[in-house]
């Protein structure tokens, strides 16, 4: 049975969707991921078996690992100039913040 | 008084004994276990949550679900108009 990975709240398009793929798989495959690891760095453990798990590693698709995610705007779907404290790319976040949608934010003067 | 310096066997017996007792971990020879990877938090439901969770509760549900309320939709009544003006304008 077929796990569906939930669409997300947020604007939705086809790199949204991947990216949101690549974390679910990601998040499955963490633990699985992490073991593997450890057995790969742990000296202590037969050669042979670290070389296994190191091939392992190596074997496992790339939306398994941890660094494929991109934090992408959740209003406009864009994967650069993304400001992580508001998920926003620059562009929304000045939209936004000057229509006062975003609670502190002021032009800055000092 | 002058006491030579116990052998490096008592001392590792010393240092095995320091650690059952105070629960640290015997590595006296630096040997990489991988420990430093277990030790790390796992990051996944963070992760996962960046996008929120789309709502199984729609405008049309709550609609559906009272019919007896008025609940206006604006942006749909705004683009009913406009598209009414668009017949307008091309008559």
């Amino acid at each position: 049975m077929v796990m569906k990975i939930p669409t997300p709240g947020c604007f939705v398009n086809t790199r949204i969707i991947r990216d949101n793929f690549k974390r679910h798989m990601a998040a499955e495959a963490e633990a699985e991921r992490k073991a593997l690891k450890y057995i790969a760095y742990n000296m202590t453990v037969p050669v042979r078996a670290r070389i296994q798990a190191q091939l392992k590693l190596a074997t496992m698709p790339n939306y398994t690992r941890m660094n494929q995610p991109k934090n992408r705007c959740v209003v406009s779907g864009r994967g650069r100039a993304v400001l992580s404290d508001f998920k926003m790319s620059r562009h929304q976040f000045r939209m936004a913040a000057q229509n006062g949608e975003l609670p502190g934010v002021k032009r800055a003067t000092w | 008084m002058l006491v030579p310096r116990p052998s490096t066997q008592r001392m590792r017996q010393l240092l095995k004994t320091s650690c059952e007792v105070f629960q640290t971990v015997f590595n006296p020879d630096s040997i990489r276990t991988g420990n430093k990877i277990l030790r790390k938090k796992m990051k996944g439901p963070a992760v996962i949550s960046y996008y929120p969770i789309e709502s199984p509760v729609k405008f049309r549900h709550i609609r559906a679900a009272y019919p007896m309320f008025e609940f206006p939709n604006t942006a749909d009544e705004h683009r009913v108009a406009m598209n009414e003006l668009y017949v307008v304008m091309s008559c």
